[in-house]
């Protein structure tokens, strides 16, 4: 492969990553920007969004490379169930470990997600084992260069690739007219800048925080489904790793900011990418973490987010 | 002390006990003095992270790569893997054992001092960073090579022992002691060293560094106002932290001869921080519980239980029970553990109750009647009024504020602000609510930089002092929303203040010398004394939230005057005072004045108090200065008239009288 | 319509109102006035919820308010523009506006008084597509206000309406008080400017440590001692 390939192709590779992180850390910063929480649990809804959606092929006797009418009727039957399921599985994480700890200080809930995700992990692995599991080639891989266009490269785009795309962009641009059109999405960001005022325009914040957590929650699932069609491969620690990473994302752009947490998205994937190729795999985490210490101690509120005074 | 005479009979047995108990083992054959001991490491860790956590009150997530420093410097110091010249001899383990310690300190502060400025919950995920990060460099720094094209500066060069760790490691030497075939003297080893560790941080905790660490665990902003320097404090809670990692790390790879990166991932973090939450974070006795309910759990109830399940699962034939391993939900009882304590007993096991204590159900605070009247000369602690003496004028006024302005956003909180504080005087400064009153005090103690100005004290500059800078200096302040250290006693409040007037570092608070045990005595001495004198004699004890609202106003004062300060700056003391009160406190701060010669500057609301009191006032509206002059003046002046009172007021009653 | 029977407040430990009793006839501007620290905007905060009263009741139109939640309260028709504007800062000011709003079950009559809310305020209309943040101190509290009115509420609750504003705002400011009130709306006016809020008052209340001390007709209480000497500053 020549060198500009490799580069084309390691950019492809970082964006369908970074579409997954990106809808990771769209769940870490909303939650982040209406209770101030880093919902260390995260990471592990995601990872049981790709075990609950292949649960959920398997029921619906889909664990062959879909066809025709199944790509339009199974898959997105799938994507709703796992998305449904992650969904409330993240609210009651809420109203169990985070709710309690409403009034406490900022670090307790914190800790309680630290446990959470722990329960997560041990479940995942108790279900599935701990060897990595196979998960089915449900989604159609087609080389498009060579058999749509006969164009004969080194360079490798598929249909998967496009899946990802086609499945992120839509969530996204959903999520943007929620938040800034409709009225529950004005309640949420009104309670994420200033909780009492907003409970003084009489918005249930109990009622927008159980919201939160529900989309956070449906977009993990999408991510974990979106990962197991992707890759083919899970594993029960899978998500503390993704978890971090898209935490990354999150601060990047702005803890709080949405429009950031997806640019922080793809930026991390074409970051883990380009470092996997051109520096080594073993040292992408590390490269990683260390651009999250170097934005939290440098620029806290992320690359684009605004400085706003605190109040003494 | 006398009360407790058992005391000294109770740690008789305990330490009979400790040293019975490998005898003991061997004896009855248990062969636990093993896995006793690995478990005293962990505790000991607990303990150093308890330092961050609990006293400090930073969130570390990533304590374990400490340990990794701790046992990794131990390792390549004194093995052969990487030829360490320090291999071999006889008492190089005692040796490497405090460089160890050491170089986890010096890491500690390297990896703290970047990262402190930042907020809490920002500073526990920064060090879950470094937690991941220490175990990929130690993995990949086994064989590094760089290679550029084709050039090769750097060819497999092994920094840390890699993947395959660190085999074997040199163990200590005493002459006579098995350390290479007995379980027993690494027993004593540990408890030597944890117990050694656990008098060290006793001391700490009672020492003036240890009120720094909670004072900042309470209310870093406050802390920073009343002379502790929170950057330093947090990082030396870090490196102290640090440095028992450092003693347990050096410990745990000797005992095991062989340390792997695998043995410091994030789960081992997390675990000390079950140990340490369990317990009760802050409370020694409470880590060590919490340490050992948890290794206990850990290594016997988990087999235990898993062996009386399968022996159930097959006197019921339950195949799912018989073949059942509960250790595999190791980690999920661990998480489980974390929510469960969290959510029903924050305080944990030993830690201090943190619910609201019931309040008396009296009309009024019971000690306002006693305090409401007048203060005493004679009740004016006599050093502080030596103190006062002290003070040599270097020039007319001692604050000196000229031209001072602040913007948030596109708001003017302060307008190119004059104000000049004689020596001695007490200075009124008052204005509506949102007028810049209290960004006045703000950017005068530090908290806020301002955009332009001078601000000089006794003649020497103060802008871009941080605030504890600013305290040493002789200004202290008050709060308009009290801002006590709420989960420390009254006394310890008080004795914070002092702070940066005491001078004991860290040998000092574990060795307590003569000087330190003079100078603890004397600063509680003082603060007594203080406490008696604003009228909180008889409550050293309670902690400040539990206090009435009036108490909680002394206390501030009492506290302020702690840091021994030459200008008192006090924001709206009387807020929330009956009349009676505030008469009371017009009475103490005149008396400050009189007798102690200590300036103020006053922010208040209450006319009668700022009139009566006042040598000159300076009103402020809007962000600007609109007035300044003597009390009558003041009054009469019609633009401040127009600020509080609005324009039109006369007219506009006339009509409305004539109307009704 | 609104009646505080001996509510007491606490903060932890601290007791910030100790029995208020207090009430509010329709088609009044009542004043709740002060010093700091005096128990005002806690009175507040327990009619709308925020803060909770530990014993006595709060009772609005027929409802017992104490047991109700912030947003049932709210629609019950109680809105309120909080001490220090507590504008939404990242949203725009038709943003806030909407907020107001966002109780009301008649979505249908929001335009109207969006309309109503521009006429008071010509300057919000001016600046509707710009973010909260970035308006000058007076312009948010037109805001504050101009939200708080679009909840079209039986009963606004005003705190400090006159803080951080230029003299000539505060006159401003209080000329609209006084024709929201001709409108119809109810106000229960919490202020440290003493002699504004009592020229435009009906009644007004004295608070002091938790406390009611004072309460009578406002144009009474601009002439009594007490208050001439303690909040208007007179000797």
């Amino acid at each position: 492969m020549a060198w500009w390939e490799v580069l084309v192709q390691q950019t492809i590779n970082g964006l369908t990553r970074g579409a997954v992180f990106a809808l990771i850390a769209l769940g870490y910063t909303m939650v982040y920007g209406i209770i101030e929480l880093i919902n260390f649990a995260h990471g592990d809804v995601f990872m049981l969004g790709l075990f609950v959606s292949l649960a959920w092929f398997t029921l619906l006797g889909a664990t062959q490379t879909l066809t025709g009418w199944q790509l339009v009727t199974v898959l997105p039957l799938v994507f709703l169930l796992t998305m449904l399921t992650t969904a409330v599985l993240n609210v009651a994480i809420d109203r169990a470990a985070y709710r309690p700890l409403r009034r406490s200080t900022r670090l307790a809930p914190l800790i309680t997600a630290i446990g959470v995700s722990f329960m997560l992990e041990n479940v995942a692995l108790l279900w599935k084992g701990p060897a990595p599991i196979a998960y089915p080639d449900v989604f159609p891989s087609v080389d498009i260069l060579r058999e749509w266009f006969g164009v004969d490269s080194a360079i490798f785009v598929t249909t998967k690739d496009l899946l990802v795309v086609g499945a992120t962009i839509p969530l996204m641009l959903a999520l943007h007219y929620f938040v800034s059109r409709t009225t529950w999405g004005k309640a949420m960001r009104a309670t994420a800048q200033d909780r009492e005022t907003a409970e003084a325009m009489g918005i249930n914040v109990e009622r927008t925080i159980l919201m939160t957590f529900f989309i956070g929650g449906a977009l993990a699932g999408a991510a974990g489904l979106i990962q197991g069609m992707y890759y083919n491969i899970g594993q029960w620690w899978m998500g503390y790793q993704a978890g971090l990473r898209a935490f990354t994302a999150a601060v990047l752009g702005g803890i709080g900011n949405m429009a950031g947490a997806a640019l922080g998205g793809f930026f991390i994937g074409f970051l883990s990418a380009w470092s996997d190729q051109y520096i080594s795999a073993r040292w992408t985490n590390a490269i990683v973490f260390a651009i999250l210490i170097l934005v939290l101690v440098f620029r806290p509120h992320g690359l684009m987010g605004e400085r706003t005074p605190e109040k003494v | 002390m006398t009360v407790n005479a058992r005391r000294p009979l109770g740690w008789a047995a305990l330490v009979a006990a400790l040293v019975a108990y490998p005898f003991v083992d061997r004896v009855l054959g248990f062969q636990t003095v093993h896995a006793v001991s690995d478990g005293m490491i962990y505790v000991l860790l607990a303990l150093g992270l308890n330092i961050v956590v609990g006293y400090a009150g930073l969130l570390d997530l990533g304590y374990a790569a400490f340990f990794a420093i701790g046992a990794y410097s131990m390792g390549l110091l004194n093995s052969p893997v990487l030829g360490s010249p320090l291999y071999g001899h006889a008492w190089s383990f005692w040796v490497c054992i405090w460089i160890a310690a050491a170089v986890s300190a010096l890491l500690g502060v390297a990896i703290g001092a970047p990262t402190l400025r930042v907020r809490g919950d920002y500073l526990a995920i920064i060090t879950l960073g470094f937690g991941e990060i220490i175990p990929v460099a130690i993995r990949n720094l086994g064989d590094v090579t760089i290679e550029i094209g084709s050039w090769r500066p750097i060819e497999r060069l092994n920094l840390t022992g890699g993947e395959n760790g660190v085999n074997p490691v040199g163990r200590p030497y005493l002459p006579g002691v098995p350390f290479e075939t007995d379980p027993v003297p690494w027993y004593f080893l540990i408890l030597v060293i944890g117990a050694a560790s656990l008098w060290a941080m006793n001391r700490l905790r009672d020492s003036r560094l240890g009120r720094a660490w909670m004072a900042i665990r309470e209310d870093e902003t406050a802390a920073d106002c009343m002379g502790v320097n929170p950057i330093s404090t947090k990082l030396l809670a870090f490196a102290l932290g640090a440095s028992f990692s450092g003693f347990a790390g050096s410990v745990y790879a000797a005992k095991l001869q062989a340390i792997t990166p695998g043995a410091f991932e994030f789960q081992v973090s997390i675990m000390l921080l079950c140990m340490v939450v369990l317990g009760g974070a802050g409370s020694l006795k409470g880590v060590i519980l919490g340490g050992m309910l948890i290794t206990l759990f850990d290594r016997v109830v988990l087999t235990q239980t898993t062996f009386m399940v399968r022996a159930l699962g097959r006197t019921l034939g339950v195949s799912a029970l018989a073949t059942a391993d509960l250790t595999l939900w190791r980690w999920f009882f661990f998480g489980l553990g974390l929510v469960l304590v969290m959510v029903l007993r924050p305080q944990g096991l030993g830690g201090r109750r943190l619910s609201p204590a019931p309040i008396a159900d009296d009309a009024e605070d019971p000690t306002s009647p006693d305090v409401a009247s007048a203060p005493r000369v004679d009740a004016i602690p006599g050093w502080l009024r030596e103190r006062a003496r002290g003070g040599v004028a270097a020039s007319p006024a001692i604050l000196d504020v000229r031209g001072v302005t602040k913007r948030f956003g596109g708001v003017i909180a302060l307008n190119e602000i004059d104000l000049v504080v004689p020596h001695g005087a007490i200075i009124g400064l008052i204005g509506p609510n949102g007028a810049g009153k209290t960004t006045f005090f703000n950017v005068v103690t530090g908290l806020v930089r301002p955009d332009a100005g001078r601000i000089t004290f006794d003649g020497a500059n103060l802008v871009g002092l941080r605030p504890n800078a600013v305290v040493a200096r002789g200004i202290a302040r008050t709060f308009q929303s009290i801002r006590l250290f709420q989960n420390m006693t009254v006394l310890e409040n008080a004795l914070v203040g002092e702070h940066c007037r005491l001078a004991a570092t860290v040998p000092g608070a574990v060795l307590r010398p003569p000087a330190v045990i003079a100078e603890e005595a004397r600063a509680h001495a003082r603060a007594r004394e203080l406490l008696e004198f604003v009228g909180l004699g008889g409550k050293e004890h309670e902690l400040a939230r539990n206090l009435p609202y009036g108490d909680q106003r002394r206390l501030e004062i009492a506290r302020a005057l702690a840091t021994e300060p030459r200008l008192l700056l006090l924001d709206e003391p009387s807020a929330g005072m009956n009349p009676r009160e505030a008469e009371t406190l017009t009475d103490l701060i005149g008396l400050l004045r009189r007798e102690l010669a200590l300036s103020v500057l006053l922010i208040e609301h209450h006319m009668e108090v700022v009139m009566g009191i006042s040598d000159r006032i300076t009103v402020l509206d809007y962000g600007t200065r609109i007035a300044e002059g003597p009390p009558a003046a003041i009054q009469r002046d019609a633009r401040v008239i127009e600020a509080y009172l609005g324009t039109g007021y006369e007219q506009d009653l006339a009509s409305r009288t004539s109307a009704s | 319509m609104l009646e505080l029977t001996d509510v007491h407040t606490y903060y932890g430990n601290i007791r910030a109102l100790r029995g208020i009793s207090l009430s509010v006839a329709p088609g009044e501007i009542v004043t709740l006035i002060g010093a700091n620290g005096a128990g005002k905007t806690t009175t507040l905060r327990t009619i709308l919820g925020t803060a909770r009263a530990r014993h006595g009741t709060v009772r609005f139109n027929g409802h017992q308010l104490d047991t109700l939640t912030t947003d049932r309260i709210v629609r019950l028709g109680i809105a309120q523009s909080p001490e220090g504007r507590r504008i939404f800062p990242r949203m725009t000011v038709l943003e806030n506006l909407e907020l107001g709003a966002f109780a009301r079950p008649d979505r249908a009559a929001i335009a109207p008084d969006l309309d109503r809310v521009f006429t008071l305020f010509p300057r919000l209309s001016e600046r509707s597509a710009q973010t909260g943040g970035t308006l000058s101190g007076g312009e948010q509290q037109m805001l504050a206000i101009g939200r708080a009115l679009m909840a079209r509420p039986a009963l606004l609750l005003l705190d400090e309406p006159s803080m951080g504003l230029s003299p000539i705002l505060v006159d401003t400011i209080f000329r609209i008080i006084q024709d929201i009130n001709r409108q119809g709306t109810t106000i229960l006016l919490v202020e440290q400017n003493a002699r504004m809020a009592l020229r435009v008052a009906h009644r007004g209340y004295v608070m002091q440590t938790g406390r009611i001390v004072l309460h009578d007709a406002a144009a009474a209480l601009l002439r009594s001692d007490l208050v001439r000497k303690t909040y208007l500053g007179e000797k």
